[in-house]
């Protein structure tokens, strides 16, 4: 009587009305929780409340179900609590389902949305949806490269498998400081090449291939289009973006469709803010207004465009994105205004994501709790 | 003061440790203390909350620890009501 969470977010994508049952700890519930395209409905009844005071507790979730009797998902943090719960929920006649691996299993899974490409190329976005993290699978029918994976490589393989695609490249768009890249550990099993920014990647413990702006990366065998570095230094010095058949930009973490990456991770914020905005007008400002910008983290349910790719076409961000309208100089009051505090973990990830030993699973879980944080908020 | 009767929680994922807590307060006297040691790292913020609405118990102290088995260990004093 699982729901695993792939299938729980197709749910939510389809707009059905949803009830979440949030069995964990307020203080947990209130840090992350489950959210979709569409607005979840979500009550936090923690499990300990059914163990004590069951009676009461079904209570308050059959008044809150009142006269829509619809089925409930139950989550809690591992799924085992949930589960104890949603049995406890059935007894009573409540239609009640546990979300399988709770909240550790969603913040993993990725659901990947294809994207219309030019002719010879295929390419997929990866929504690992409870992070907001999104990464790329582009390939030419045999050969297949990712960009910014996350570490449950998993995901990637068996995606890979289903296709018969090969592995020919892994690119990590900046040195991630708020998840643990799945780059190293691809290169490990697989020895494709990894490409990779040296001013980012100063120190990597495994071989990485340096990229240069202008560079290309090209797919194996067909002779396709090549896809073309263009370094955007801002969010880190050795940010890179990836132009795909002169139509498609991977910005990483330097252009999303409603902000931009902090600078100020670095403790250098005026610095690198300076070089951010320099990148959005020098380096983006010779792109045609049709290409399509594709970031690596998602903002929120509003930036998914009709066809279901979290993207926005770079005209459009010239005439309505907040930080592209902006001067030089309001540019980099605005950061220096807004500066939010650091990712926690931030300084482990990175050096993780160099090549440190990875950490067991639960303790990595945990480093990456939550959504994403290196962009820079939107003002409310 | 009498000895704190003890709770071996150790190896056991949510939601047992709380579950045989429950239970195992049951033949304790008001005023008297149950230890729970837990391996689990989710248990210090889930006692803290179930603290919080409990008829049963007052949470007096948690302590982090280490067994004889190299495990961290989480160990939750509970006084009965």
């Amino acid at each position: 009587m699982d729901i695993d969470p792939n299938r729980l977010y197709t749910v939510l994508k389809s707009g059905k009305p949803a009830r979440l049952l949030d069995v964990r700890n307020e203080t947990e519930f209130r840090r992350w929780k489950v959210e979709g395209p569409a607005p979840v409905e979500a009550l936090n009844i923690p499990y300990f409340e059914f163990v004590e005071h069951e009676t009461e507790s079904i209570g308050r979730v059959k008044g809150w179900l009142g006269d829509h009797p619809e089925e409930i998902v139950v989550v809690c943090a591992k799924g085992d609590s949930s589960a104890f719960v949603a049995e406890m929920l059935r007894e009573q006649g409540i239609a009640a389902r546990s979300l399988q691996g709770g909240m550790v299993a969603w913040g993993q899974a990725v659901a990947f949305t294809p994207l219309a490409m030019p002719e010879g190329l295929q390419a997929w976005q990866g929504l690992r949806f409870g992070k907001g993290c999104l990464s790329y699978v582009i390939a030419d029918g045999r050969n297949a490269v990712i960009v910014d994976p996350h570490r449950n490589v998993d995901e990637y393989a068996a995606f890979l498998n289903d296709r018969r695609l090969t592995l020919a490249g892994i690119f990590d768009t900046h040195l991630q400081a708020d998840h643990i890249s799945g780059g190293p550990e691809l290169q490990r099993l697989t020895d494709a090449p990894y490409h990779g920014n040296p001013d980012d990647f100063t120190s990597p413990a495994f071989p990485m291939v340096p990229v240069t702006d202008g560079s290309t990366l090209r797919l194996g065998g067909l002779d396709v289009k090549p896809m073309q570095f263009v370094h955007t230094p801002g969010h880190t010095p050795g940010s890179t973006s990836l132009l795909i058949g002169g139509r498609l930009l991977l910005t990483g973490d330097t252009l999303f469709v409603e902000s931009v990456g902090r600078p100020d991770l670095g403790g250098h914020a005026a610095e690198w803010g300076k070089a951010l905005y320099h990148s959005l007008h020098d380096r983006l400002g010779t792109l045609p207004d049709d290409t399509r910008i594709l970031p690596a983290h998602a903002g929120g349910p509003g930036e998914i465009a009709t066809d279901g790719i979290v993207g926005a076409r770079l005209g459009d961000l010239r005439r309505d994105h907040e930080s592209m309208r902006l001067d030089e100089n309001a540019f980099i009051a605005r950061i220096l205004s807004g500066i939010p505090g650091a990712p926690p973990h931030y300084d482990t990830i990175r050096r993780i994501n160099m090549g440190l030993p990875l950490p067991p699973p639960e303790e990595a879980a945990e480093m990456e709790l939550g959504r994403n944080e290196c962009a820079l908020s939107r003002r409310s | 003061m009498a000895e704190a009767t003890m709770l071996d929680a150790r190896g056991l994922k949510c939601p047992m440790p709380i579950v045989k807590a429950k239970k195992a307060l049951d033949p304790i006297a008001p005023g008297e203390t149950l230890k729970v040691v837990a391996t689990d790292p989710g248990s210090v913020l889930d006692f803290q909350g179930w603290a919080k609405t409990s008829s049963l118990f007052e949470l007096v102290k948690q302590e982090e620890g280490t067994d004889d088995q190299g495990r961290k260990t989480y160990t939750h004093y509970l006084r009965k009501k």
